[in-house]
């Protein structure tokens, strides 16, 4: 019965995708942001199906589990991420579409006038998109592993979960990812919340697991947890570096250039922060495991084993489907993001700057098949907990906003700030992470990144002046036409401002 | 001086009350969340409906900043309506 879930979670969004492909029209355009004409409701789904990963629906309870309440600061950073949907992604949309961007770099590039930083922009979103697709690859695979009783292997599970996914990318672009995101979203909200209170069931309810767990565990049910280790620095640094980080991912930057209606991002933070209440099937499960199955080696695994030992096949299998889903819209996302950043801002800006949009699109399917590849044979090799992988992904495209928030308000910003900043928080993070420094008074190396990258970008942007005055103007130009669109009482008060404002 | 008057003039422009009103309340419930002052409200006790504090905390400054989130779609973020 399982495999028959299993297949037909396959095949139904393979069908769908399909279908959605008979819209599809052969342009860069249509392929990468849907032509910019994204209607609300797959908005919605693709974004939250998206920016909800493998890491939301196994390493949330795996954290509950592990670490006790410290994954609780998720409802914030869901609140902060629907927050910056509205007040950054509508300026980073509005830009796009006056000036037909297709990717960060596009943006970032133009504005600070410099090759090199739009190189070090995409080699950026490229480079720590690859880990975070990895832990979707996963994160998918274990499901369906453990879904199947070990009848698919990881290898084959991974193998499958790709295959589906570059099949619909392939044919229909970023159209097809946002129907099947609709279902998958779906999927994956019921999946989480369900999960929970179906499992806490077996330790007599949520108010009975609360009281068991103040009994028996205590320390699970506040900061810094049972291992000691997630006080409040991991719980403000999970705040920060996962709300900005996977804002700033690639596939994020293309679901606010492909949104039909700038009225729309108003609402997404409503929506998002709404979402976020699914979390709590999280907090039900991962508790509810270390009363039913304690000492579980693999933390990443104590939500499918849990509804392996207590839930009815079936209703395990729906629910391991919901996991993989979570998974799935996340992983077609990147794929497709990456495969976007390489064809448009390597392929067809420094390699075939006159390709025609058949080549394009066709050199953006052939990097999804490299991008899969890729992260199929790191998800194969490099071991790692998911939530530890991907916070120190998120880490890197994090360090994004920085330029991005100056691209968007300030016209000092400069483009040698803008590459000190990025080269130094990258620098920061890499070190902390994987080298010989040791990231201070417990905040993630991510959160020092941030700094640092923020004090050279706002220093040096003080100290340089730009010389390309007309670059300057046009983004002037184009935020003052944006406020008399979105804010027109900006525009009646910025007639009487003085000459430093908006400096 | 002058300089300085005219900019705040110009900033209480910018933000308007309503405005203001908003981007405050939200910011509110970011520190409640997410500042140090989270720790005041790390423990278990009281038990409310059954839950522990720290999680009824988490819950209602979530509720009210998404309940801000959707006054604010309402009122066009405290922008005049086009």
């Amino acid at each position: 019965m399982s495999l028959t879930i299993i297949a037909a979670f396959m095949i139904i969004p393979l069908v769908v995708g399909l279908m959605s492909a008979r819209q599809s029209q052969e342009t860069s355009e249509d392929f990468f942001v849907q032509g910019r004409a994204m209607g609300s409701i797959a908005v919605f789904f693709t974004v939250a199906a998206t920016w909800w990963s493998a890491f939301a629906f196994l390493g949330s309870n795996a954290t509950f589990y592990t670490n006790g309440p410290v994954y609780l600061t998720a409802l914030a950073w869901n609140l902060l991420f629907g927050f910056m949907y509205y007040w950054i992604g509508k300026r980073v949309w509005y830009l796009g579409k006056r000036f037909n961007y297709l990717t960060p770099s596009d943006l970032l590039g133009d504005f600070y006038n410099s090759e090199t930083l739009r190189i070090v922009v995409a080699a950026i979103t490229l480079i720590f998109t690859v880990p975070y697709l990895q832990i979707q690859l996963t994160g998918g695979a274990y499901l369906i592993e453990v879904a199947s009783n070990g009848a698919i292997p990881f290898w084959l599970a991974a193998l499958l979960f790709y295959f589906v996914i570059i099949v619909y990318v392939w044919v229909g672009g970023i159209r097809a990812i946002a129907w099947t995101d609709v279902i998958y979203g779906a999927l994956l909200f019921f999946g989480m919340m369900y999960a929970g209170y179906y499992i806490s069931t077996h330790v007599g309810g949520p108010t009975a697991l609360f009281a068991q767990l103040q009994e028996s565990s205590p320390a699970h049910l506040t900061l810094p947890g049972p291992n000691g280790t997630m006080g409040y620095p991991m719980w403000f640094s999970l705040f920060v570096i996962t709300a900005i980080g996977a804002f700033m991912g690639p596939q994020i930057w293309l679901r606010m250039y492909s949104v039909k209606s700038g009225r729309l991002f108003n609402l997404m933070p409503f929506l998002l922060g709404l979402a976020a209440i699914a979390y709590m099937g999280s907090v039900l499960s991962g508790y509810s495991g270390v009363l039913l199955e304690p000492g579980i080696a693999n933390a990443d695994q104590i939500l499918p084993v849990m509804l392996m030992n207590y839930a009815p096949y079936l209703l395990a299998s729906l629910i391991m489907a919901a996991g993989a889903a979570a998974a799935m819209s996340t992983a077609n996302s990147q794929i497709h993001a990456v495969s976007t950043v390489v064809t448009m801002d390597i392929y067809q800006r420094y390699v075939n700057p006159s390709a025609t949009q058949a080549r394009i699109v066709f050199i953006g399917r052939l990097s999804l098949v490299g991008f899969s590849l890729a992260a199929y044979i790191m998800a194969l090799t490099v071991p790692g907990v998911l939530v530890t992988i991907g916070i120190a992904a998120l880490a890197g495209t994090a360090q994004l906003v920085v330029p991005t928030l100056g691209a968007i308000t300030w016209k000092r910003a400069h483009p040698t700030a803008a590459l000190a900043g990025l080269l130094g928080g990258v620098g920061c993070v890499l070190l902390m992470t994987f080298g010989p420094l040791s990231a201070p008074l417990g905040f993630h190396a991510g959160v020092w990144g941030l700094l640092l990258n923020t004090l050279l970008f706002i220093g040096l942007s003080h100290v340089l002046t730009r010389g390309d005055a007309d670059v300057v103007e046009r983004f002037a130009k184009a935020r003052r036409d944006y406020d008399g669109e979105y804010h027109p009482e900006r525009t009646t008060c910025a007639a009487s401002a003085p000459a430093s404002l908006g400096q | 001086m002058s300089t300085h008057s005219s900019g705040l003039k110009v900033l209480g422009a910018y933000l308007t009350p309503r405005k203001l009103s908003l981007y405050v309340s939200m910011m509110v419930c970011f520190v409640m969340l997410e500042s140090p002052l989270i720790l005041i409200a790390n423990s278990i006790e009281p038990m409310l409906f059954g839950l522990p504090f720290f999680l009824v905390w988490n819950l209602f400054w979530w509720f009210v900043l998404t309940m801000t989130f959707l006054v604010a779609y309402l009122t066009n973020w405290g922008s005049p309506t086009p």
